[in-house]
């Protein structure tokens, strides 16, 4: 992976683009960058060599990863007694890992689909990685329940499979509604993430100059040639694509919030959980975008490309999903008390008060409180403020899982019952080791694939659309509006 | 190559409207203040009394609310998306949001039912309610000790003794039958005896008169000031600034806001039954206005443009507004449906009664399956189903006749589902639908659109000033 960043952009004065003018809308793409450097800087950190940071971090992800391996074999040869598990906090860890790696997700899904459905250019420099990051999250979301079923081998019987011993799975679980919902959302995931990348891999495999790398992204770019014809199709592709994706940013996370939702246990049983995960989800994936994002764009010199304003307006989406969240938290409280009802009261107040008041703590910490320095501009421009709110998010939602199944199992409704919950190494190996898993293919898609959509990034640079420049002419911004309009009217103003 | 020409409003655009708009308000306020004294006599006269017109009155007053609290959103969360294609359309939703103040009016007879103290409409407004220990068997606030709540209903009083029977032995709880719901007496009778304690602190005449009261408030100040704002560009005022202004301000008015209309939705709807609850109903109150207000924005712009007014609206905005009356028809689908399936799966007596009332159980035989069940059904079918089939296609949404169709089919099942939520706590499983009702709509209905209507004549229909007017004449959709 080359060094992009040259000495002559270090020097060059960064446009500020995050500043709020409503008479002209901001430019996405800096740095004087046209088309060709764009495509030069992007497939260059694929053709290149890695950095010897990427080499360190590497390495990092992928012990974590064996660790995983070997923590599954040990799982497997001995049992899931391994685990924290137990009466009655049957559900611990692996529920816990799950909710929190599919939740992130959904900001990839968020970002390739809603965001394009509502016009926000911005996302054409980000949707890329988030999408990669979706397919990622949802493998690891994917392993713990597929190695929580007790006896792995028996995994496929969560599938209706039809089959002489006449057995089928129990439909009006929720679980198994997880089953369909994170098998869906994974197919139109990848798929989407896939056809969205047909372009960029055909560019790909025009400058590669290594005969397996050309013989590889050759498959994969399943003959694009950027005829009108493909164009077209891919264009209408990816609209359908987008909005078969869109539901599933909902669905998903609503069905998994129904695992808690339909139980009869207070803290589990409330009817605002659907829109509640969604929302969650959406932050803590917003969360793990920016961990991502602020530090590639240092590392892989794409700071002209994934500007301030993207980090602003993933700031902003972050604040802004984070308000709901707290909003579902505050109407939770309020509600259990207002119930008047025993159980719920004491599940709530359970959970500020009890034993576990220090997970607690950290959830309304990481959740609510840390993440509203982002209320202030200068914290959604300094690095250091953006990558510790999203830290906090990261660890909030974790611990916001943690708090919504810890808690409420510990103590149900027979005090008889109540016991406490204490993971084992194991598990928070696994948890450790669920991030090299998570780490390892994002670090190899960063390498081998096209980090940045650039077919579509170019479609919100000023050079798409009204002006048409002369070879060695200067672009100069003020010159018309950056303003992404992929879609001129192709109709008459009077109607249809 | 040269710029393309900026887009510009037509002269047509800037009209105002006139004389015959400013008549039309007061002759709809006028009609409407009529409606309702004529609501008002003929259900004191015998139909249903009183408590009838009450509850006929919030059905509408919730109706009507919904579609002005949605338009005041559409305003905020436009500005936070610093939107543009929404710029020639905004200034009909800034008036339906400014037209709060008269929604503020609109709210006294409430208030009144309320401060009357003797329960009519609210049953934890009831004097009684006050003092604890009229009660006799209630454990007080500071014992903590549970209430279980059961429904007893006259007419299913016998269905229903299993229910209760499971409920006495299940806790330590001092016992609480509550017999909220079916008919007229229980409002009135055992009612007013059975409370659930806890919530007392909340559930006074004068907290909810002060809730009201800062609800109102707010929701006046933040609708005239997008509208003054927006107006203001339009007068010589530094429109970047002004816009910024609006912009900064919408972030924090959208916080208040999802928060107001969540307790306002708990107080006006939910509270109508002490007992029930539901973490949701805030978002479900919201799903329907949001979807109530964007089919309310087509009309509204339709009737204008018939007029000759608004031409530079185009199908493009349509085309959006209808894409978006779409989002909400299934966003609707999406939490009504999360609201009762939760309920329903985990069929807990405390809030599965509360949908009983309103047809849908399980229950064989149950005297609840009726008139409402039916109504029921029509929501999932009309309010949900078909309208999303039907809303699917882009041309439909390009097609103005098509997409009024389908904006008076969802305002009239918008109706419907305040109407279904409402009604039953005033009698169920009987059906109650008459001259009442209509009366109070057209009553509710005329001053409120009425008094939009005098407020749209104050200024110019487009917010001509907004420095993002070019983008929103020319956006084109895909």
């Amino acid at each position: 992976m080359a060094t992009i960043t040259t000495q002559h952009e270090m020097d060059r004065p960064l446009v500020d683009n995050t500043i709020d003018d409503p008479t002209q809308r901001a430019q996405l793409v800096l740095g004087g960058n046209d088309f060709t450097t764009v495509t030069d800087k992007v497939t260059g950190i694929a053709a290149g060599k890695p950095p010897i940071g990427w080499w360190i971090a590497f390495a990092l992800a992928l012990s974590l990863l064996t660790m995983l391996g070997a923590l599954i074999g040990y799982l497997f040869t001995t049992g899931v007694g391994v685990w924290g598990n137990n009466q009655p906090v049957s559900w611990g860890f692996p529920i816990i890992n799950f909710v929190f790696w599919v939740g992130i997700g959904h900001a990839g899904t968020l970002i390739s689909a809603i965001l394009f459905l509502f016009r926000q250019n911005w996302r054409t420099a980000i949707n890329r990685f988030a999408e990669a990051m979706t397919i990622f999250a949802v493998m690891c979301a994917g392993l713990f329940p597929g190695i929580h079923v007790g006896r792995p081998w028996l995994a496929y019987w969560l599938a209706p499979v039809p089959n002489q011993m006449g057995m089928w799975p129990q439909f009006r679980s929720p679980l198994l509604w997880d089953v369909f919902a994170v098998g869906t959302y994974a197919t139109v995931s990848l798929l989407f993430w896939y056809v969205g990348m047909v372009p960029d891999l055909a560019t790909l495999r025009d400058r590669c100059k290594n005969k397996y790398g050309q013989m590889a992204y050759g498959l994969f770019s399943l003959g694009w040639t950027g005829s009108s014809r493909h164009w077209h199709r891919y264009e209408k592709a990816y609209l359908l694509l987008a909005a078969l994706a869109t539901p599933l940013v909902l669905s998903v996370h609503s069905v998994v919030s129904f695992d808690f939702a339909v139980a009869q246990l207070p803290g589990w049983h409330t009817t605002i959980f659907p829109p509640y995960f969604v929302a969650g989800a959406i932050y803590g994936g917003f969360a793990m975008v920016i961990t991502l994002a602020v530090p590639a764009r240092y590392i892989l010199g794409l700071r002209d490309l994934i500007t301030d304003r993207h980090i602003e307006n993933c700031c902003k989406v972050m604040l802004g999903t984070g308000m709901i969240v707290a909003y579902a938290y505050s109407i939770e409280f309020f509600v259990a008390w207002y119930s008047g009802h025993h159980y719920e009261k004491y599940a709530f107040l359970n959970r500020a008060l009890g034993p576990y008041q220090w997970a607690y703590g950290t959830m309304i910490f990481c959740n609510i409180i840390g993440p509203q320095i982002l209320w202030f501009k200068w914290c959604r421009r300094n690095v250091f403020t953006i990558m510790f709110a999203a830290m906090c998010v990261n660890v909030g939602m974790w611990f916001e899982r943690f708090v919504i199944v810890v808690t409420s199992l510990h103590r149900d409704f027979l005090p008889s019952s109540w016991a406490m919950f204490k993971p084992t190494w194991v598990d928070i190996g696994m948890l450790v080791g669920s991030f090299g898993l998570f780490f390892t293919f994002f670090l190899l898609f960063c390498k081998f694939l096209p980090v940045i959509a650039m077919a579509e990034i170019k479609t919100v640079m000023p050079q798409a659309h009204d002006i048409v420049h002369e070879p060695g002419e200067p672009y100069n911004p003020d010159e018309d509006q950056a303003d992404y309009r992929p879609d001129h009217p192709i109709t008459d103003r009077e109607g249809r | 190559m040269a710029h393309h020409p900026e887009p510009q409003l037509k002269d047509a655009d800037r009209r105002r409207l006139g004389a015959g708009a400013r008549s039309f308000g007061w002759t709809a306020i006028v009609v409407g203040v009529v409606a309702l004294i004529a609501a008002a006599l003929l259900a004191k006269m015998g139909d249903g009394g009183l408590e009838r017109f009450g509850f006929a009155y919030v059905l509408n007053y919730a109706y009507f609310l919904s579609i002005s609290l949605g338009a005041l959103c559409i305003v905020l969360v436009t500005h936070i998306f610093r939107a543009s294609w929404v710029v020639v359309i905004r200034r009909i939703a800034e008036v339906m949001a400014a037209n709060m103040p008269v929604m503020a009016v609109l709210f006294i007879p409430i208030l009144l039912y309320v401060l009357m103290g003797d329960g009519m409409l609210y049953p934890w407004a009831a004097k009684k309610f006050d003092n604890p220990s009229a009660g006799g068997h209630h454990a007080s606030v500071e014992t903590h000790e549970t209430q279980i709540v059961t429904v007893s209903t006259e007419p299913a009083a016998e269905e229903h003794g299993g229910h209760q029977a499971a409920h006495a032995v299940e806790g330590d709880a001092a016992h609480a039958e509550v017999g909220l719901a079916a008919s007229r007496d229980a409002h009135h009778g055992e009612l007013v005896d059975v409370l659930v304690p806890g919530k007392r602190p909340y559930l006074t005449r004068s907290f909810f008169t002060a809730r009201w009261v800062f609800y109102l408030v707010l929701w006046s100040g933040l609708g005239l000031f997008f509208l003054k704002t927006s107006t203001a560009q339009e007068s010589g005022g530094d429109k970047a600034k002004l816009t910024r202004k609006m912009e900064v301000l919408a972030a924090p008015g959208t916080l208040l806001f999802a928060l107001t209309i969540t307790f306002a939705a708990f107080d006006l709807v939910m509270s109508l039954d002490p007992v029930w609850f539901s973490t949701m109903w805030g978002v479900y109150f919201f799903a329907g206005s949001m979807m109530g207000a964007f089919a309310t924005l087509i009309l509204a712009l339709m009737a204008l443009q018939r007029f000759g007014y608004v031409p530079s609206v185009s199908a493009e905005h349509y085309h959006d507004l209808g894409k978006l009356l779409f989002t909400f028809v299934f966003f609707w689908g999406y939490i009504a449906f999360s609201q009762f399936m939760l309920i329903w799966y985990a069929n807990l007596p405390e809030t599965n009664y509360w949908f009983e009332l309103r047809g849908i159980t399980s229950e064989a035989g149950s005297p609840y399956i009726a008139g409402w069940t039916c109504v029921a059904w029509v929501l999932l079918f009309g309010h949900l189903l078909i309208p999303f089939a039907g809303l699917l296609s882009r041309w439909i949404k390009r097609s103005r006749k098509l997409l009024a169709f389908w904006a008076i089919w969802l305002l009239v099942m918008h109706w419907v589902d305040h109407w279904w939520v409402v009604m039953p706590h005033y009698a169920s499983p009987a059906v109650t639908f008459g001259p009442v009702e209509v009366l109070c709509l057209i009553g509710v209905g005329g001053v409120a659109i009425g008094g939009a209507v005098l407020c749209a004549t104050r200024q110019g229909l487009i917010a001509a000033g907004d420095p993002r007017l070019g983008e929103s004449l020319s956006y084109g959709n895909i």
